[in-house]
């Protein structure tokens, strides 16, 4: 063997290990480069496919998140609200209470105010929503069923949004003649039949199920789920009650419930889920409230200014320019409670601000029935 | 006959000296020759070597540069797709619309004049980066819409032209505006409000 034979080895060796590392490094870096575009590609496709279904309102089965695995963290705390991943974060302008998993069905569903529509998202993966009625009064039933009416209906579609319940130390299955839990729409009509109150739930349950306790004795910090205590004499709000927490949590309607509800006993890098989406829903809330009662507001006041008075005997334009100026005086009432960015957690300003709803509710209402104004649809 | 044996002698010389420093040669002439080989060999195996790495070389930058320009295309598709969703979640903005696709003139006077943050609120919703206009097909000369001419008025301008933009993407739809001050009477001499096509011009750049 020559030197040029030994040097031909030699070199060959460096340079081969070269371009192997060179190439595993490069393979590395690209497929790491890969798998973080197909990553932000699939946030991407969840934000087009949420507001595809806010747009239109056709629910969907979403299933990208189970291609690849990774970590998903939404974040309603910071606004506008974003999904993290280790690939980077994308913004999510449209209201979406989203819940990460595999497999998610989407809906859109709305809370009615009368003069005004909010229009928002659900993103959930398969649930199970265990209730343990401890009372089954008129205001516990109507509550339970305003609860189920705002998760989404799953018949036909998947993943499944089933509902039960607990009584004491067995699971209470309410459909097929006791043998299967029930979707939404049949779930609704079981509670009708509700007679006699349930023992308080022991079972501990899976990751996918939570329990909802409906108790006017809720306090801090129940063992498992959400306790939520019914609204008393006819109120329009009440509490509820989180586990592994002491605070309470003011409700004034279904979204506040669902927020709480969908994230109970989950945690993510920014604390507890349930609290999370409870501080964005209302602040989605607040703020749009915000800019529709403000734009209804000049509405109002535009339209009153305009309406000319008619002739005597048929003077339903001024009937018109009084209703708009009630309906002014409400809609400046809202701002005024909702500017304090944490009215939702003071009991009285919830309280106010449920008045001040009614009466621009009322109003809005008169205003179409006389036909001044149209049905907000 | 002598010269004979000295020719022999010089011959036998003569032969005797080629033969050692032919001897001499072929000693030297093989390992030259294989030293040339040998270079030659190794500037082969030099050349190889840049040119198996320049292919790597051009294939990684072919790789990125695709990478890259895929970027630029999701990109540009992006911008497509956000423009046509925002033309659909304009046609049915409560903060605007009557019902899907009709535009309430009150509800776009309070935005486009009345509500000096107007935009930027809407903006908090939809997004930064673009603006609208809605027009009322009446033949009419343009008449911005405010408190003090409306419903004398036919047009409405939603956030201000950006006009250093790279590029944008316009989308013009016909829409339908709801006068909610109207001029129909009808069999009971109700004034009614009327319904106007128009037509909203929608453009995002970036």
């Amino acid at each position: 063997m020559n030197t040029y034979q030994v040097f031909r080895i030699v070199l060959g060796l460096v340079a081969s290990f070269f371009i192997l590392y060179f190439l595993i490094y490069y393979a590395g870096v690209y497929s790491e480069m890969q798998e973080n575009t197909q990553r932000m590609i699939i946030v991407n496709n969840f934000k087009k496919a949420a507001e595809d279904v806010y747009n239109t309102g056709n629910p969907v089965t979403f299933d990208d998140f189970s291609i690849l695995d990774f970590d998903i963290t939404y974040n309603g705390l910071v606004e506008p609200a974003v999904i993290t991943t280790q690939a980077g974060q994308q913004i999510i302008r449209t209201p979406v209470v989203f819940l990460p998993g595999e497999k998610l069905i989407i809906d859109k569903k709305y809370l009615d105010f009368g003069w005004w529509r909010f229009d928002f998202v659900e993103a959930l993966p398969e649930t199970t929503i265990i209730f343990n009625p401890t009372d089954v009064g008129r205001d516990s039933k109507n509550l339970m069923k305003s609860i189920v009416g705002l998760f989404p209906e799953t018949m036909g579609r998947t993943p499944k949004i089933m509902f039960g319940f607990c009584n004491g130390g067995s699971f209470v299955m309410p459909c097929n003649s006791g043998s299967s839990l029930c979707e939404g729409f049949d779930f609704r009509n079981r509670i009708e039949f509700l007679t006699a109150p349930m023992s308080s739930c022991s079972i501990g349950l899976g990751d996918d199920q939570v329990l909802v306790t409906i108790s006017p004795a809720c306090s801090g910090s129940p063992d498992q789920g959400v306790c939520i205590a019914p609204p008393v004499g006819g109120s329009s709000h009440g509490y509820a009650y989180l586990n592994d927490s002491a605070d309470f949590y003011i409700y004034k309607n279904p979204l506040d419930i669902l927020a709480l509800i969908v994230g109970a006993d989950k945690e993510n890098i920014y604390g507890p889920i349930s609290e999370n989406l409870y501080v964005y829903e209302n602040r989605m809330i607040r703020r749009e409230m915000g800019l529709m009662s403000d734009i209804m507001w000049h509405r109002s006041s535009l339209i009153a200014q305009n309406l000319m008075a008619q002739p005597p005997g048929y003077d339903k334009n001024t009937e018109c320019r009084n209703l708009h100026g009630v309906l002014a005086i409400a809609l400046e009432n809202i701002k005024a409670i909702i500017s304090d960015e944490e009215y939702y957690k003071d009991a009285g300003s919830v309280s106010d601000l449920i008045v001040e709803l009614n009466n621009a509710d009322n109003t809005y209402q008169n205003l179409v029935n006389l036909g001044c104004d149209y049905m907000v649809e | 006959m002598k010269t004979k044996p000295k020719h022999k002698t010089i011959e036998c010389l003569s032969e005797a000296l080629p033969r050692s420093s032919q001897f001499k040669r072929q000693n030297e002439t093989p390992s030259r020759s294989s030293q040339l080989k040998g270079q030659g060999q190794m500037l082969e195996y030099l050349l190889l070597m840049v040119f198996v790495v320049a292919v790597i070389l051009m294939l990684m930058m072919f790789l990125t540069w695709w990478q890259i320009s895929q970027l630029g295309v999701e990109r540009a598709k992006n911008q497509q797709e956000w423009s046509l969703s925002m033309l659909k979640q304009f046609t049915d903005s409560p903060y605007m619309t009557k019902e899907n696709s009709m535009f309430d003139d009150a509800k776009l006077t309070a935005l486009a004049s009345m509500m000096p943050d107007g935009c930027q609120r809407l903006q908090e919703f939809y997004g930064d980066n673009w603006y609208a206009e809605i027009r009322l097909m009446d033949d009419e000369p343009v008449t911005e819409c405010s408190q003090s001419n409306y419903p004398e008025c036919n047009y409405w301008k939603i956030c201000e032209q950006y006009p250093d933009a790279e590029g944008r993407v316009t989308r013009v739809a016909p829409v339908n505006i709801y006068r909610n001050i109207g001029f129909v009477l009808d069999v009971t001499n109700a004034v009614l409000p009327r319904t106007y096509i128009g037509t909203l011009t929608l453009t995002v750049y970036y």
